[in-house]
């Protein structure tokens, strides 16, 4: 089944009040990262600097991985490589089972999302705790992130206020955040202490050194991995860098381009598991090598997850997460999903009015609205574009091909504009016009410069 | 062929026309002003802080910034404050409900308020993290500019676990609104030394 954009999106756009709300308080993020990037320096040249240690290391994909490998295990850390999401569910599921494991938490990872993993374990009778405030928040209404930082970005206090209520038996009608927060914190406090294992999603992994860096604000991934004897933690194969140096670049920009602080609370570097612990990193593929072969998409791998591309985009801001129907919405999924299935997300890079400014917020210069540009030109070469689009992108290249029928057919959509009905003007016909009312006609002033454009 | 083989033969036929080189880079760490921008960067993130000069005042500032704390993990020996005896726990969540912990930071970053915890040299690598109130001794002398010379500083380090931790705990995921006090701890004291840790020297020590 396709994405449908336009369909999913109406019902959130629909509930006018709640669009707006969302909408807004995205954009107090993006205000919040332009005040903590506008305190360095020079910001430009960091975000030089990611891109070019990106885009080296993918393009060196193989060696680095390999030295990472090398020197995690000279750590005593055991590594596992998966070639899809399946296969990486099936290692999950087999190093619990060795240690006998009854319950695990997790702290954020888009990657598990992507795999799915919780599903997977829970069929296992392994009960599966995500500690982020935000995931469990999902996790406990049963559905998926919105947003890659702020997974709960969509839901109100008051629902989380009912959700508690009902679940934990909380104060009904209490909605003040610090409250509902502190509520979440005493229950999650039970379940690190009673879980015997911990996974983290993994930001960096460093080739020099074979260590993992995960940041959180939190604290719950330290907590978890710190309290449970195995700590496990699974990666994209994208997310190795060369030395422990680049972290300097990657950790000035990861927050600063989230959420707007200069740093997470907590920038872990695990390196060696504790002294009766275990240590297990799983590199997953899952489609990456084969966006790698791709001339020109390939540096959509160079995302670091930081969302902030999702923050100040004019459409996700006002369609919300769940509109793009996968893991990672927003501008960068709409670039990484075509790489996924085609047909099936065709629609996405649509989704966009190519404003250009998730290129300009992306830390590590990813040309995101060129890529949504050019997915479109493949999507049509394809023939997977749906008919509305189409026909009607058909027909607009008919004319405007020939000025003498351009001018024509514009003559004559300027009166019938004028004179017919709207109940035939708003036809179903008319996409453009389902949530929008057409231009006014006025009498132009320029028309003689109109003129002369065809006899240049 | 094996997962690893599978892939890596993949990125290999992937990456036949790539090749980008990496830039080598040299940063001018920052050096002015470093102890006033840490503090701000301190206010910033909900952390509060105090300066002392000698140790015997610290256990002062520490029970009247911190009273009636039962249970409490003191990692400092100069600091004369007793707390749980840890050779008697073998499980990190018998510190449970834990008030207070104190710890040492190796040293500060001004642009953003980080402290570097070499966390797995702790007697348990729970300790900054199960408390409800953490308090982190540095040195004020020996505060970086940026994360560019925080990773230089840690460079070549054989730590097992390392954290930079930035303040208390927080969250923002219910409606945006920031919570201070999330998984982690809820307050966080930093007590910043006006004299030197390292008194025979003026070179840059790595801690």
């Amino acid at each position: 089944m396709e994405v449908d954009f336009k369909n999913k999106s109406r019902d959130f756009v629909s509930d006018v009040q709640r669009s707006k709300w969302h909408d807004t308080a995205l954009w107090f993020v993006r205000s919040k990262r332009d005040v903590a990037v506008m305190n360095v320096d020079n910001w430009e040249e960091l975000r030089n600097q990611a891109s070019n240690i990106k885009e080296h290391c993918i393009s060196n994909l193989d060696k680095y991985l390999i030295e990472f490998e090398a020197n995690a295990k000279k750590n005593g850390v055991y590594i596992h490589w998966a070639i899809d999401g399946d296969e990486h569910n099936e290692i999950v599921g087999k190093i619990l089972k060795s240690h006998n494991i009854k319950k695990l938490v997790k702290s954020k990872s888009m990657l598990t999302e992507e795999c799915e993993l919780n599903p997977y374990l829970e069929k296992q009778g392994i009960e599966v705790i995500d500690t982020d405030l935000g995931e469990r928040i999902i996790q406990m209404r049963n559905e998926t992130p919105s947003h890659i930082v702020l997974p709960a970005i969509h839901i109100k206090k008051e629902e989380v206020s009912e959700l508690f209520a009902e679940k934990w038996n909380t104060e009904k009608g209490n909605n003040d955040p610090e409250y509902l927060t502190y509520q979440a914190r005493m229950s999650l406090r039970k379940d690190f202490l009673s879980a015997d294992a911990a996974l983290t999603g993994v930001n960096f992994a460093i080739a020099e050194t074979g260590e993992v860096v995960v940041c959180t604000n939190e604290g719950n991934a330290d907590l978890g991995v710190n309290i449970t004897n195995l700590q496990i933690h699974s990666m994209g194969l994208e997310k190795v860098i060369p030395k422990r140096k680049h972290l300097g670049v990657f950790t000035r920009m990861l927050a600063r381009s989230a959420t707007g602080q200069a740093i997470t609370v907590y920038t872990s570097h695990f390196k060696k598991p504790k002294l009766q612990g275990e240590m297990h990193v799983i590199i997953v593929d899952n489609g990456r090598s084969e966006r790698l072969k791709k001339d020109y998409f390939w540096t959509s791998l160079k995302c670091i997850r930081c969302g902030a591309c999702m923050n100040t985009c004019p459409i996700y801001r006002r369609s919300g997460g769940h509109s793009y129907g996968y893991t990672i919405p927003g501008p960068i999924g709409a670039i990484l999903t075509p790489n996924i299935d085609l047909k099936k997300y065709s629609d996405l890079p649509f989704a966009s009015t190519l404003c250009g400014s998730c290129s300009d917020v992306c830390p590590v210069k990813i040309d995101i609205h060129n890529q949504l540009y050019k997915w479109r030109q493949e999507i049509g070469k394809n023939n997977v574009l749906p008919k509305t689009k189409s026909v009607a992108m058909g027909i607009a290249g008919k004319i405007l091909e020939k000025p003498k029928l351009f001018k024509f057919v514009f003559k004559i959509g300027r009166i019938t504009l004028k004179i017919l009905p709207d109940f035939i003007i708003y036809n179903k016909w008319n996409n453009w016009g389902k949530a929008r009312t057409m231009p006014e006609i006025k009498k132009r002033k320029n028309d003689k410069q109109r003129k002369n454009i065809g006899k240049y | 062929m094996t997962s690893k083989e599978k892939i890596l033969e993949n990125i290999k036929l992937s990456t036949v026309n790539k090749n980008v080189i990496l830039d080598d880079v040299e940063y001018l760490y920052d050096k002015k002003d470093l102890s006033v921008k840490f503090k701000n960067a301190l206010k910033s993130v909900s952390a509060e802080f105090l300066i002392f000069s000698n140790y015997d005042e610290t256990v002062e500032i520490i029970n009247s910034y911190f009273p009636n704390q039962k249970r409490c993990i003191n990692t400092i020996k100069e600091i004369n404050i007793s707390g749980l005896d840890l050779s008697k726990i073998n499980n990190p969540t018998d510190f449970h409900p834990l008030d207070l912990s104190i710890i040492k930071g190796d040293f500060a970053v001004a642009e953003n308020g980080a402290i570097w915890i070499n966390t797995g040299d702790l007697p348990d690598r729970t300790i900054p993290f199960l408390c409800e109130n953490l308090i982190i001794i540095i040195d004020g002398h020996n505060i970086v500019g940026d994360m560019h010379e925080a990773y230089h500083k840690t460079d070549g380090i054989d730590y097992s676990y390392g954290t930079f931790i930035t303040g208390p705990s927080k969250t923002a995921d219910i409606e945006q609104t920031l919570v201070v006090g999330a998984q982690g701890p809820r307050k966080m004291l930093v007590l910043i030394s006006e004299n030197s840790f390292y008194k025979n020297t003026n070179t840059k020590q790595i801690p």
